[in-house]
């Protein structure tokens, strides 16, 4: 399915509620030149369960990561999809992006649609100290168990900066 | 010729890595296999700590590892020597600036010995551990037991 | 660690405790604690916290600039230390759109390629060391060390190849190097159908891997997991042929599932080992290809360091670069911002984050004696099972070593062949 029919069916079934999409050709190949795609797909956070609902409906999707990014007074969340494995060129990488705001850190978890979401959830609910609705596991995942940083956060980084000195003292060093 | 006093044990071996990148971890079980074979001289890793001559630390320290590299430490018995392998557990090399890196690991316990490398050749770290049975001999005649 | 919970059905007849596995344990930023619940020797629950090794790389990454960044996405992992350097560098380049000549693509892939032989092959001794089969161990060992030999000559490093910089390759490779390399598949191509032979026919091996450590169809796709993992289970998953890039953009390639041997995937170990060593043989003909059609011409658009940090530094916008590293699809995604010489975002995906979740499937149902191959079937680590505590039901606690694993492993493995 070339990247034209995969954004036509999410302009179809969910109208309004892409805000922003685009398509990249990157062409690839030393002998023959050969088209791939990226999709980027922009979405708000209450209509981003239900984008993500459709693309797992219909698109068979693998969830590589989440990336993010503190941007303003959002949180820029990019889900790094990706569709149609399984053939040779048959696959395009399927970015949604959405924005969380600072003040109001929740988000609906995916877990639901796609159980393996869990561990970049947990990651990303650890690093910016979001609220993730629905997680079936809101434990620290890379952090400490009961670390209360958010390493990631420029707002409210939990006291990340000053965690950064480089050296600790052996307390029986000098004996 | 006499075997030195160098060869009259085995050292055994505990290899903990306390947030390296599996890159030494690597060399050095590479230098345990048949190419190199550091298990001609006796030089074996073991299970545990309590069981250990040397300890072979891998990696800058991480804050949850720091209790559990002091205790692992701990329950080693003396006469000990600690071999530093890689240049991010000497001196933390490009792993600064970070949230969970508490240091290198002379920060955390006593080192005897420092294998450079990034990551040490399985040659470098066969000298670490030869060094560092000169190093439990000079323990041993000060009358160090365990 | 001492103080571990203990499930007592008063009354009943079945009691569950808890063994902790870990957390010594070095693979990657993904070291592990796994907590077991058992009901006899059989695993009921599995609780896995990794985290032990977090060094923030991500966090030190955005307060560098590119280059040393580079040099820090090498040692992300020393197993796969050319494959988050090969997707870092793609992500940067589509970020700033810098083109990479096509000598340089060619050299790139032919040490990803050979970065693949010799994990797997280090797998297949690990895997075999878990099971009580040192021999192969040694073995195998031996065998990678030729590959490691090769990549010295190539690279002038046997790990940390720092091969890729952005725009190109910081090595050639010079035609007379070629027939080393032209050797060393020689060498393997001579061997391959001995290592498939010593491990898909043993009847030892088979008994210890068959049935352990399933993971269904259905488990691996949900479940987003990638590499010879998931393609053991049957899921044709390989960013080298879904995606192509570099020179793999020229050629067929084609995911390998247990399929290409006649034999039904289930996922388990058994599988696993078919997938990795099958993987061998496609390396060795992607390594022929591309030295055969090396193009000519420069390896690097940028060769000047200056002058790429200041490209780098007037650069603007995203982007996500993806490699099929030995244990399965790496992504880096980065946002360069102009003016700025450090990332405004960067994010870095390992294989073991993507089977993390896949690892609890595979090891319900199974026993104890299992634990070690099970682990290792996902990540070629040795360390993972260091020091376990098994607190009984009468709350005495005891020690469980690793060589005590390795000893209950090979018990099994001894029971069972009678």
């Amino acid at each position: 399915m070339n990247p034209e029919q995969i954004l036509s069916s999410f302009r179809e079934a969910l109208g309004e509620k892409v805000l922003e999409d685009r398509t990249i050709e990157r062409s690839v190949g030393v002998l023959k030149s050969k088209p791939v795609y990226d999709i980027w797909l922009v979405v708000g956070r209450d209509d981003f369960h239900d984008v993500v609902a459709h693309l797992c409906a219909k698109f068979d999707p693998h969830l590589s990561v989440i990336s993010g990014e503190e941007i303003g007074n959002d949180v820029a969340l990019n889900y790094h999809f990706s569709t149609g494995w399984g053939e040779h060129y048959g696959e395009a990488t399927f970015t949604i992006r959405t924005l969380v705001p600072i003040d109001d850190r929740r988000l609906p978890s995916i877990c639901d649609l796609l159980p393996g979401a869990q561990t970049s959830e947990r990651e990303k609910r650890e690093f910016f100290g979001l609220e993730i609705e629905g997680i079936p596991d809101d434990r620290n995942i890379f952090l400490p168990e009961g670390s209360t940083l958010h390493p990631w956060s420029k707002e409210d980084d939990g006291g990340t900066s000053k965690e950064l000195k480089r050296l600790v003292k052996w307390e029986a060093r000098d004996e | 010729m006499a075997l030195p006093r160098s060869f009259k044990k085995a050292l055994w071996v505990f290899h903990v890595a306390t947030g390296s990148c599996n890159g030494c971890d690597i060399e050095i079980i590479a230098a345990l296999t048949p190419r190199y074979d550091a298990e001609r001289f006796g030089i074996m890793l073991t299970g545990t700590p309590r069981h250990a001559d040397v300890l072979l630390v891998t990696g800058p320290v991480t804050k949850p590892m720091l209790p559990r590299l002091k205790r692992i430490y701990d329950q080693t018995p003396d006469p000990k020597a600690v071999i530093v392998v890689g240049g991010c557990g000497c001196t933390g090399g490009v792993f600064y600036e970070s949230y969970n890196v508490v240091g290198p690991v002379d920060e955390v316990i006593p080192v005897d010995i420092y294998v450079p490398g990034c990551p040490c050749r399985p040659e470098a770290i066969i000298d670490g551990v030869v060094k560092a049975v000169t190093k439990l001999e000079t323990l041993e005649k000060a009358g160090v037991s365990g | 660690m001492n103080n571990q919970s203990i499930k007592l059905e008063v009354g009943g007849s079945t009691a569950c405790y808890t063994v902790p596995v870990g957390p010594v344990h070095p693979a990657l930023k993904e070291p592990i604690r796994f907590h077991f619940d058992l009901d006899g020797e059989q695993i009921v629950g599995v609780d896995i916290k990794p985290g032990f090794a977090h060094r923030g790389i991500e966090y030190m990454g955005m307060r560098r600039n590119l280059i040393q960044t580079l040099y820090l996405s090498e040692r992300i992992c020393g197993i796969c230390s050319i494959s988050h350097p090969l997707a870092f560098t793609q992500a940067v380049e589509n970020a700033a759109g810098i083109a990479v000549p096509p000598r340089a693509q060619y050299i790139r892939t032919i040490i990803g390629e050979l970065e693949r032989i010799h994990s797997h092959i280090l797998w297949a001794g690990v895997g075999a060391h878990e099971l009580g089969f040192d021999t192969l161990l040694h073995l195998t060992w031996n065998v990678r060390e030729k590959c490691m030999d090769l990549l010295e000559e190539l690279t002038g490093n046997r790990v940390d190849y720092a091969i890729p910089i952005f725009g190109g390759v910081r090595r050639d490779i010079p035609a007379e190097k070629a027939p080393l390399a032209v050797e060393a598949l020689g060498y393997y191509k001579g061997l391959l159908d001995q290592l498939v032979d010593t491990f898909l026919h043993d009847k030892s091996i088979e008994m210890r891997t068959r049935g352990i450590g399933a993971l269904t169809y259905d488990q691996a796709v949900e479940l987003c997991a990638v590499g010879p993992v998931t393609r053991a289970a049957g899921v044709p998953k390989d960013v080298r042929q879904d995606m192509p890039y570099l020179a793999y953009a020229d050629m067929d390639i084609k995911a390998i599932t247990p399929r290409d041997l006649g034999v039904e995937p289930t996922g388990d170990v058994y599988d696993n080992i078919i997938v990795r060593l099958l993987e061998v043989a496609q390396s060795i003909e992607i390594i022929e290809f591309c030295l055969e059609n090396l193009p000519e011409g420069e390896i690097t658009s940028i060769p000047k360091v200056p002058a790429l940090l200041a490209a780098l530094k007037n650069a603007e916008g995203e982007g996500i670069g993806r490699h099929e590293a030995p244990r399965g699809e790496v992504i880096h995604y980065v946002r360069l911002v102009e003016g700025q010489d450090e990332m405004a975002a960067w994010k870095v995906k390992a294989p073991t984050y993507s089977n993390l979740m896949s690892w609890v499937p595979k090891f319900l149902g199974d026993e104890v004696a299992d634990i070690p191959i099970i682990a290792a079937s996902i990540d070629p680590c040795m360390c993972c099972m260091d020091r376990v505590h098994i607190a009984d039901e009468t709350g005495t606690t005891s020690e469980k070593t690793k060589a005590e694993l390795v000893r209950l492993s090979r018990e099994k493995t001894r029971r069972i062949c009678g």
